[in-house]
């Protein structure tokens, strides 16, 4: 097993501009200060002394935090290399460019749709035209650009134009990632739930343009795990590789895992080190030791660690059961449900809105 | 980005993509090649092609490291079609097979 991590996740914040009903982000997030610059800094240190070699500054929106640009300087000083997930909202020309001199490496900006309209119903705000202009100034200041979009329902019948659109913007990678069904996501999951007929469509589409951008533009397609027959394995094995932390300073092994009834490392008061190697959060499911059967017995679990712990927990309540998503285990029948629920009529999706927990 | 970039030759003078970054493991001491969201551990020989990637031929590479031509050749080209090396004023290509050089990939699959 992994001794050490690779990628750093720094949720800087949990606040956005945007509303998509996709999103990530706790549906409701603790009531806690965010944590400060200069902890930021000795964070991404720590990772560096851990093993480290990546940075992503996300969130939420990273660009919200007015000291971006001196933890991306930092990053660069670590020789970490950063990539910043964006919306690219709010963003001047100006503030790319310090940026980039402070030493950011790959700008990676999100599109919601290929068009304006379907772009503003489901992030809730019109800001199709921005984003245009942040890929153009990215492409100016020779800024490697990756676009994504985050694929269901409502979006995968414009998957030709998205990739029209990533080329027209000079994207060297283009990632296609299906909805995964946690955070506000799994709240809108019958409104974003693709049908089988739209997903084998959009395959094809993309093959095809695979081969024709070969050599010019990377796609990345990323099947939603509900149409697959086996799990993922979630984060590449719990507290293998990443380390997510929280804007609020929480360390977690997968950016969804605050649902997990796990008490999380405080980063004010304990280091990433003591996080990684000894809290309870990161040990509890790494490995393949906690599962039970069917995984127990299965030939993959080595592969895929029995799934997606947090989805496990939120399908049966249960974070060591195996992902509902693989045929082989007992909850199964909750995902064909969900499956088949899409071949009907969807609801109104219902956008983000931050909610603190009281 | 522009189309697909002309076969490598021993005379091509590749360089590395901007998108990509050469360091070397705090850890392990081994060179890593860090590109977005990915990021590979190079084999010796393999490190040493790329540290010299600034200008020079594959040919003079070759000649420097005492590696046969066509090796040196067949390395750079699957980075080239990775979009990971261009030539000197040139844009880089993207995408393609595997590398001969990675041995493992340390940072697959980000969320």
């Amino acid at each position: 097993m992994s001794s050490r991590p690779y990628v750093l996740i720094a949720e800087l914040t949990y606040r956005c501009p945007l509303r998509c009903a996709y999103c990530s982000n706790p549906v409701e997030v603790a009531d806690r200060a965010a944590l400060p610059g200069a902890d930021w800094q000795r964070v991404l240190g720590e990772a560096s002394d851990l093993g480290v070699v990546q940075v992503h500054f996300t969130g939420g929106e990273p660009l919200l935090r007015d000291d971006l640009e001196a933890l991306v300087a930092r990053a660069s000083e670590l020789e970490l290399y950063s990539n910043l997930i964006t919306s690219g909202l709010p963003l001047t020309r100006e503030r790319l460019g310090r940026l980039q001199a402070a030493g950011l490496c790959a700008l990676q900006l999100s599109f919601q749709a290929a068009r304006a309209g379907s772009s503003a119903a489901i992030a809730g705000v019109d800001a199709f035209l921005h984003k245009r202009q942040v890929a153009d100034w990215a492409l100016a200041l020779a800024l490697p650009l990756t676009v994504n979009v985050v694929l269901h329902r409502q979006n995968l019948d414009e998957v030709g134009a998205i990739i029209a659109l990533a080329e027209e913007l000079g994207a060297e990678r283009l990632e296609l990632a299906n909805t995964q069904y946690l955070g506000w996501a799994y709240q809108n999951r019958a409104a974003l739930m693709p049908s089988l007929a739209q997903l084998d469509a959009a395959r094809a589409v993309v093959a095809a343009a695979r081969e024709r951008l070969r050599g010019r533009m990377e796609i990345l397609f990323v099947l939603p795990d509900y149409h697959a027959d086996r799990p993922r394995t979630c984060m590449t094995g719990w507290g293998e590789r990443y380390i997510v932390v929280t804007p609020d300073g929480r360390a977690m092994p997968c950016h969804a895992a605050h649902i997990l009834p796990l008490t999380f490392p405080d980063l004010r008061s304990q280091s990433l080190a003591a996080a990684w190697h000894d809290s309870d959060a990161f040990r509890r499911y790494r490995g393949t030791e906690f599962l039970g059967e069917p995984c127990r017995s299965c030939d993959r679990r080595e592969a895929d660690h029995g799934g997606c712990r947090c989805q496990a927990f939120l399908l049966t309540g249960d974070a060591t059961a195996a992902d509902p998503v693989c045929e082989l285990a007992p909850h199964h029948d909750q995902v064909v449900a969900a499956r088949a629920a899409a071949a009907v009529t969807a609801p109104p999706l219902t956008l983000r809105r931050l909610r603190v927990a009281r | 980005m522009t189309g697909a970039a002309t076969a490598l030759s021993p005379g091509s003078r590749p360089q590395l993509a901007r998108k990509a970054r050469l360091r070397t493991d705090r850890l392990t001491g081994e060179t890593l090649l860090l590109y977005p969201e990915h990021g590979l551990v190079l084999s010796p020989s393999a490190a040493a092609i790329l540290r010299l990637c600034d200008g020079r031929s594959i040919d003079t590479i070759a000649r420097e490291l005492g590696a046969p031509v066509s090796d040196v050749l067949e390395f750079l080209t699957a980075l080239r079609d990775r979009g990971l090396v261009g030539e000197r004023d040139a844009a880089p290509a993207e995408q393609g097979p595997g590398d001969p050089g990675a041995q493992r990939d340390p940072g697959q699959e980000a969320p």
